[in-house]
This record gives structure tokens, C-alpha cells and sequence, in this order.
């Protein structure tokens, strides 16, 4: 959906940080919880998620390394102690925007009649 | 090692464009997309087609990697505070009369035409999608440093005293040739 991916655009890194908070994953599992848990929301091209990995390993977020599985190298992505962090801290002020902005859209409650 | 025809091709075509540390990777990508697909039941032929549309065209992918790339980031934060600098040194050098320091007027258009050589090469990069432009930036972070270094220098050289604008100006471009000094070897690599 074109309005999710522009949305998503600004929040990209610290979503693919958080779907790395229970472990190293391969891309294509980053991938698929970016999918999983937005439910279906934030599908992306996972060739698109392939360079913002690359990007947060060369800013040393996370580390990548390689290995080999039933014969075929394998790429695995984790968590860095800086990408924990910023996690965190990316986390924190996420809560307090989005407190923000309910207080600003949820309607007022009725004013109570006497 | 490709799985299947059809991925050696789409990877073949991400290889004439990008570094070969970022294909080992979406060649791993791919192929454990592909994985995923022959999990699935379908057949090989299938398996990799899925796998291609599932991972967007190779032009997409390609422009993704251009985009979080580090030079064109390089770009586009100089660009971005380009405006700061021109206004800083701009007002500089009009307060100080900078028109009759005693600089060969040679000197004074080489550093014109080269700061706008600069400007049009990290214009191209921030507009491009192509990842072999994105490597000018290095290069461009180089002769911004030395612009700014040209630019103190002259200050020092020439300017008859110290004024408000200039000592605003100077730190900044101390503080954007430290800045961009550091970020070089990000700016460079592949």
C-alpha cells in the first residue's frame, strides 16, 4: 500500500531494529516479521529491505555474519549494543508521540449535563 | 551459488551495478526466497519466479541501495547545509571588503569554479539513482574540505581584522571539515 510505504519510510530502521530484539535472523525472516507483525501492513519488497540492513551494519546497529547452512552460505543479522540503544531510545520517544497525538485525536468525552 | 536460471539472471543484473559485498548479500536474500517458495510446493521454475516478484524489480532494488547509500547521504547533508555556509561566508566576506584583500583575482575564480563543480557533482549525487554516481561524493567531500580549508586560509592570510560574521563562520567550517573528514571513508568505500 503507497500511503504505508510512506509512512514506513522515516520508521524503517527502527521497525527492522525491533524485529531483532528476540535474536539474529536471516533477512528474509527480518523480512517476514516486518510483514507478520504490522499484520500484512508493511509488506515490503524484501529486495528493498536488503540495503536498509546493509546501511544499519555499516552504522553499526546491527552485525551481520556469514555462515554456512546445509551447504549454502547464510547471512545473519543481530542486534548491536548501539543498535539496542537506539532502539530504546527510539522506542521511548515513540511512546511519548503517540500519547501525544491520541490526546490531540481522541475526541473530548460528552460534558457531563446537570 | 545461484539455485535456479532465472536468479542467476536477476542477480547477474544486480552485479553490473552494485558492489559485490551488497550482491552477496541479496544473492543469499533471493535465495533463500526462493527456499521459502520451493518450501511452499511450488516447482522450481515457479518457485524462482515468485522469488524475483516477491524481491521487487532489480531497478527498484538497485535505487533502494543508491538511496541508503552512504554517499549520496554524504550529498545530501552537505547540500542541505549548504545554504548555512553560503549565507556565513557570504556575509564575511562582504563585511570585510573582502574585494580588496590581496588575492590574485586567478585564485579567487579557480575557487569559484570549483566551488561549483562541487555543487553540480553533489547535486547529481542526491538526484541519482545510479550507485556508480554515488561514488563522486567522495571525491566531492575531499574538495569541500579543501574549499573550506582554502576558504580559512585566505581569512587568516588577508582579512584585515576579526569581525562577527567570520567568527561564526570560521568554527563552522572547522567543525564541516572535521565533520566531513570523518565520514570520508564511509563517503569512499564501495
Amino acid at each position: 500500500m503507497k500511503a504505508d510505504a510512506q509512512v514506513l519510510k522515516g520508521h524503517l530502521d527502527v521497525l527492522l531494529l525491533a524485529t531483532l530484539t528476540a535474536g539474529p535472523r536471516h533477512g528474509y525472516a527480518i523480512k517476514e516479521a516486518l510483514r507478520d507483525g504490522s499484520n500484512g501492513r508493511f509488506d515490503l519488497p524484501t529486495g528493498t529491505v536488503y540495503p536498509a540492513l546493509h546501511r544499519l551494519d555499516r552504522a553499526g546497529l546491527i552485525t551481520g555474519s556469514w555462515s554456512v547452512v546445509d551447504g549454502r552460505r547464510r547471512r545473519t543479522y543481530q542486534l548491536t549494543a548501539a543498535g539496542r540503544r537506539k532502539l530504546a531510545g527510539e522506542r521511548a520517544g515513540w511512546h511519548e508521540f503517540a500519547r501525544a497525538v491520541t490526546a490531540l485525536l481522541e475526541p473530548d468525552p460528552w460534558p457531563t449535563t446537570r | 551459488m545461484a539455485d535456479h536460471p532465472l536468479i542467476a539472471g536477476y542477480i547477474a543484473t544486480l552485479g553490473d551495478r552494485l558492489p559485490a559485498e551488497a550482491v552477496d548479500e541479496l544473492a543469499d536474500g533471493l535465495n533463500e526466497t526462493f527456499q521459502h517458495h520451493l518450501r511452499r510446493g511450488l516447482t522450481r521454475s515457479d518457485a524462482a519466479a515468485a522469488a524475483i516478484a516477491e524481491f521487487g524489480r532489480p531497478d527498484l532494488v538497485i535505487a533502494a541501495f543508491t538511496r541508503h547509500s552512504a554517499g549520496r547521504r554524504t550529498a545530501v547533508r552537505l547540500l542541505a547545509t549548504a545554504p548555512v555556509f553560503a549565507a556565513l561566508w557570504g556575509t564575511t566576506l562582504i563585511t570585510a571588503h573582502a574585494w580588496t584583500w590581496p588575492i590574485p583575482p586567478g585564485a579567487a575564480v579557480a575557487f569559484g569554479v570549483t566551488l561549483l563543480t562541487v555543487a553540480t557533482a553533489l547535486v547529481v549525487v542526491a538526484a541519482s539513482n545510479n550507485p556508480e554516481r554515488t561514488r563522486l561524493a567522495g571525491p566531492a567531500s575531499l574538495v569541500v574540505i579543501l574549499l573550506d580549508l582554502a576558504m580559512l586560509t585566505a581569512v587568516a592570510a588577508a582579512a584585515p581584522a576579526l569581525t562577527w560574521p567570520m567568527a561564526l563562520a570560521v568554527p563552522a567550517s572547522l567543525a564541516r571539515i572535521a565533520l566531513t573528514a570523518r565520514n570520508l571513508p564511509r563517503a569512499i568505500a564501495p
